[in-house]
């Protein structure tokens, strides 16, 4: 996917903070858990058939990749809250969440360095 | 004389990482001398009904988000409604949601307790705007 070359962007979380390192350390280790959390979350709702909550699990997770700069998933996310309120069982949304479990991998991995170079 | 806009701003939302930056957004603002947070529509009918039975300061202004678990924004409302006059009589709504749905939006804007929707996220510039 097109911003997995261009990597997590910090920029927007350092303006929210005013250029404070550690709100935005705090703010990269709350997504080392939250991700991986989510996308569990989403695995399970998957494996049980449960739309409704995958939308509501895409909807919450939504903004967390707009201030990271992954627009792209931004929108993903959005793809799949609708396909999870309005089209049940769409094969479509078994795809999104399987790629979404990539582009987790890679962005923990991407802020792992994030973090590392930041201290 | 405090420099804060309020004295008490209560976020309700399930999402750690938008309550947390709207926490840090509000301090950075000098918007809110206090902020609360809520993680459910529930959890903060429970909070406000403690804040008034010890007769703690009540939120001047919360930020309601719509889709949560356990109690959604919209429930909560209805809720809301049951509530203690006192509790309501200085306290105003702002939903504050990353939904597209003009439905959401008509129901929010029709609501007696919202005062303004607004989309997520929130940013100093629409902060400050707010009255």
């Amino acid at each position: 996917m097109a911003h997995l070359s261009k990597g997590i962007d910090i920029t927007l979380l350092q303006e929210l903070s005013g250029n404070s390192t550690e709100f935005v350390l705090e703010m990269l280790r709350m997504y080392l858990t939250q991700l991986p959390e989510a996308m569990s979350e989403l695995e399970e709702n998957l494996t049980d058939n449960n739309y409704k909550r995958i939308s509501e699990i895409a909807h919450r997770i939504k903004p967390n990749f707009a201030y990271i700069g992954m627009p792209e998933t931004t929108e993903l996310m959005q793809k799949l809250e609708r396909l999870g309120r309005d089209q049940a069982g769409d094969p479509e949304i078994k795809t999104i969440i399987n790629n979404l479990g990539g582009v987790i991998s890679n962005t923990l991995l991407e802020i792992h360095n994030v973090i590392e170079n930041l201290h | 004389m405090s420099s804060f806009r309020f004295e008490n701003v209560l976020l309700i939302d399930d999402n750690e990482i938008d309550n947390f930056i709207n926490k840090k957004l509000i301090e950075k603002a000098g918007f809110s001398k206090t902020i609360d947070e809520c993680k459910s529509g529930s959890d903060a009918l429970e909070y406000l009904n403690s804040k008034f039975i010890t007769n703690e300061k009540l939120p001047d202004l919360i930020f309601l988000d719509i889709m949560m678990p356990v109690m959604d924004g919209f429930e909560f409302l209805e809720n809301y409604d049951k509530l203690d006059y006192k509790i309501k009589s200085n306290t105003r709504i702002i939903m504050l949601s990353s939904t597209e749905s003009f439905k959401d939006l008509n129901r929010a804007n029709s609501s007696k307790y919202v005062y303004k929707f607004l989309n997520k996220p929130l940013t100093e510039p629409v902060l400050i705007a707010i009255q």
